[in-house]
């Protein structure tokens, strides 16, 4: 009687290998700081002062201003392409998915709203009703009692 | 698009080498003289750049770290389904 080797039977406890999204939200993260830091060298020299008004720009101004913009594009390419990256991996992963969430269902359809014509019938139907509760009695809506003889009442049975 | 383990270093070797020359600045440029104490664009620019260079390398290793912890995964996963 020979066992089957675990060692080689299929293990469905193992996860799925999901592609590594550590690299590219970290790129997304150096990214970023990339950029806020070349923005600030962008600014230095004329938030520390160091960099005097309606001179020409110093050394350190150069350095700094061309430094920052080096960074700030890099950094701009860098989050474009680290963002694309990561948008991929994740719908690879299964947590996003491509298809864009379904409007909302239309409500079911309801009766339709009553028509002016239906309010009105509504609204004289109990008036009929009495109207010919009184025609059953026979009385005439003034209270008066109508006889077959009545000429005001031409189809009373006679 | 996938970005490849090796582009993501490049990124942050960029980063790095960026944040190094932002630190060697005020010395290569001439603009902080030697043995005179520090102007302010220095000490701006040693603050800064060790800021993005320490941030940089930081990420670098955890790029590689993470990458390389998710392919052993992957690895033994394959391996224990075969």
């Amino acid at each position: 009687m020979s066992h089957p080797d675990p060692s080689v039977a299929p293990s469905e406890d193992v996860p799925a290998a999901h592609p590594p999204l550590v690299g590219a939200a970290l790129g997304v993260v150096g990214a970023v700081v990339a950029m806020l830091v070349g923005g600030w060298l962008l600014l230095a020299p004329f938030a520390l002062g160091y960099q005097p008004q309606d001179a020409d720009w110093a050394d350190p101004t150069h350095a700094d201003f061309w430094a920052g913009l080096g960074l700030l594009v890099l950094g701009a390419i860098v989050l474009i392409a680290s963002t694309v990256d990561l948008v991929g991996r994740l719908r690879a992963a299964g947590a996003i998915t491509g298809a864009r969430p379904a409007p909302p269902a239309p409500e079911p359809a309801g009766p339709p709203a009553p028509a002016a014509d239906d309010e009105l019938a509504s609204l004289l139907k109990p008036l009929i009703a009495a109207l010919g509760q009184d025609a059953d009695r026979g009385t005439s809506h003034n209270g008066t009692v109508r006889t077959a003889s009545d000429p005001a009442n031409p189809e009373m049975p006679r | 698009m996938r970005l490849p383990l090796r582009v993501q270093v490049l990124f942050s070797l960029l980063f790095a080498a960026a944040g190094i020359w932002i630190v060697i600045a005020p010395t290569a440029v001439g603009y902080q003289p030697a043995g005179q104490p520090w102007v302010d664009a220095t000490y701006n620019d040693v603050i800064v750049g060790g800021l993005l260079t320490v941030v940089s390398l930081a990420i670098l290793a955890a790029q590689i770290i993470g990458t390389t912890r998710a392919r052993l995964r992957a690895a033994s996963a394959s391996g224990g389904r075969a």
